[in-house]
């Protein structure tokens, strides 16, 4: 896959943003005399960070090409579960970050946040990038284990306490997700986020010791039993740690990802970058033609001066496409034009 | 065995897609912010309408 094909180019700083975070960016905007109105862009990555996360992206996508290598043609099949047994190599992985390293990683932020005196906006973002993470890790765990079901079971589902408990928590967090995109001010979305997530955190231990408080079609715990004693040995003992090492590399490689958008998405919400543009436009002595106005929606005339921008050439000749500096008052339009 | 290759497939293929749109939303993302700190740095809209007068 083009895991590490993708890290490489997230590893690449934009020249624009300053990548030494307050004082670059108050460089850059200062020259406009507005340093006050956006504040300082968010730090950017430095080059120790983005190596890391280099690094990170490229030992997952290795550590899991060698999961599937080993999973698939090196390790013996089961006794009694012949080839399918070699789903317990991504299965088990996948439901380890879903249950017990995202919703780890996501309660303790959501503590951190609600406690007074560590309260800071990254442990709110934090949390909220590791349930995005993990809910896409507990669907997948619901998926491959459906699959692993009916060809065990017979059925693709079963209101068994296991997979009962794990739909229910994959819901949870689908809540979770919908009610960060409520609107509210950032301490009100973050304070109910962190509430949500403790609540939703009930049912994690509900999740692992439902195998064990009632009687269920699904197995057992393979390795982490109540007495921790292993039920898996040899080359697939080995395997299977290798997919659990993989998984997690993967998964904090992805929360470095989202945690940087959300930290870019919090800027451009709370930093006032579009007031601060519309400051300028209010400035000048000429008027802004791309006013959205009843008379004048978008105005595509030929004649108008902002049909060429001096920093961004539009695209494909003859192309009618406002691409002056107007459209950057509209994030669609910027978004559209980059794809 | 099929079912074995399907759940495969399914779990790498759906992480995959999902890094890739990370990847792409932060690139847009750092794309966005740096267009808007640079017009807030430059000359200012009549400069942009004389720039466009010039090439024209």
């Amino acid at each position: 896959m083009s895991i590490a094909t993708n890290s490489r180019h997230e590893a690449i700083s934009s020249p624009q943003v300053p990548a030494s975070g307050a004082s670059g960016a108050a460089d850059v905007v200062g020259a406009a005399g507005v340093v006050g109105v956006v504040g300082a862009a968010p730090q950017g990555w430095s080059k120790r960070t983005t190596n890391i996360v280099r690094a990170l992206g490229a030992a997952a996508a290795v550590g899991i090409a060698a999961t599937v290598w080993l999973g698939l043609f090196v390790t013996p099949p089961g006794a009694t579960m012949g080839n399918l047994v070699r789903l317990v190599y991504v299965h088990p992985a996948v439901a380890w970050i879903a249950l017990y390293v995202a919703f780890g990683i996501a309660g303790a932020a959501s503590v951190l946040w609600l406690w007074p005196r560590t309260r800071n906006s990254f442990f709110d973002r934090l949390a909220a990038s590791a349930m995005e993470v993990g809910t896409v890790f507990t669907g997948l765990t619901l998926v491959t284990g459906s699959i692993w079901g009916k060809t065990t079971w017979g059925v693709w589902w079963a209101w068994d306490a296991r997979l009962t408990s794990t739909a229910l928590l994959f819901v949870l967090q689908l809540g979770y997700l919908a009610l960060r995109r409520v609107p509210a001010d950032h301490e009100a979305r973050a304070r109910r986020s962190a509430v949500a997530a403790l609540v939703a955190a009930v049912d994690v231990p509900i999740v692992h010791f439902s195998v064990i408080w009632w009687r269920t079609l699904h197995q057992q715990a393979t390795v982490l039993t109540p007495t921790l004693n292993v039920t898996i040995y040899g080359s697939m003992a080995w395997t299977m740690l290798l997919g659990f090492v993989a998984f997690t590399l993967l998964f904090v490689w992805m929360l470095a990802i989202r945690m940087r958008s959300a930290a870019l998405e919090e800027y451009i919400e709370g930093e006032g970058l579009d007031a601060a543009l519309e400051e300028r436009w209010a400035e000048a002595t000429i008027d802004n033609p791309f006013d959205r106005t009843p008379d004048n929606p978008f105005d595509r005339t030929p004649d108008n001066p902002f049909d060429k921008v001096p920093d961004k050439p539009a695209r494909g000749a003859g192309e009618v496409i406002p691409v002056g500096a107007a459209a950057s008052f509209d994030a669609g339009a910027e978004t559209r034009r980059d794809q | 065995v099929s079912y074995m290759y399907a759940g495969y497939a399914v779990a790498i293929g759906v992480l995959g897609l999902y890094a890739l749109r990370l990847s792409v939303r932060r690139r847009r993302l750092e794309r966005l912010v740096s267009s808007r700190l640079k017009r807030l740095a430059g000359p200012g809209p009549e400069a942009w309408a004389e720039d466009g007068r010039q090439e024209r």
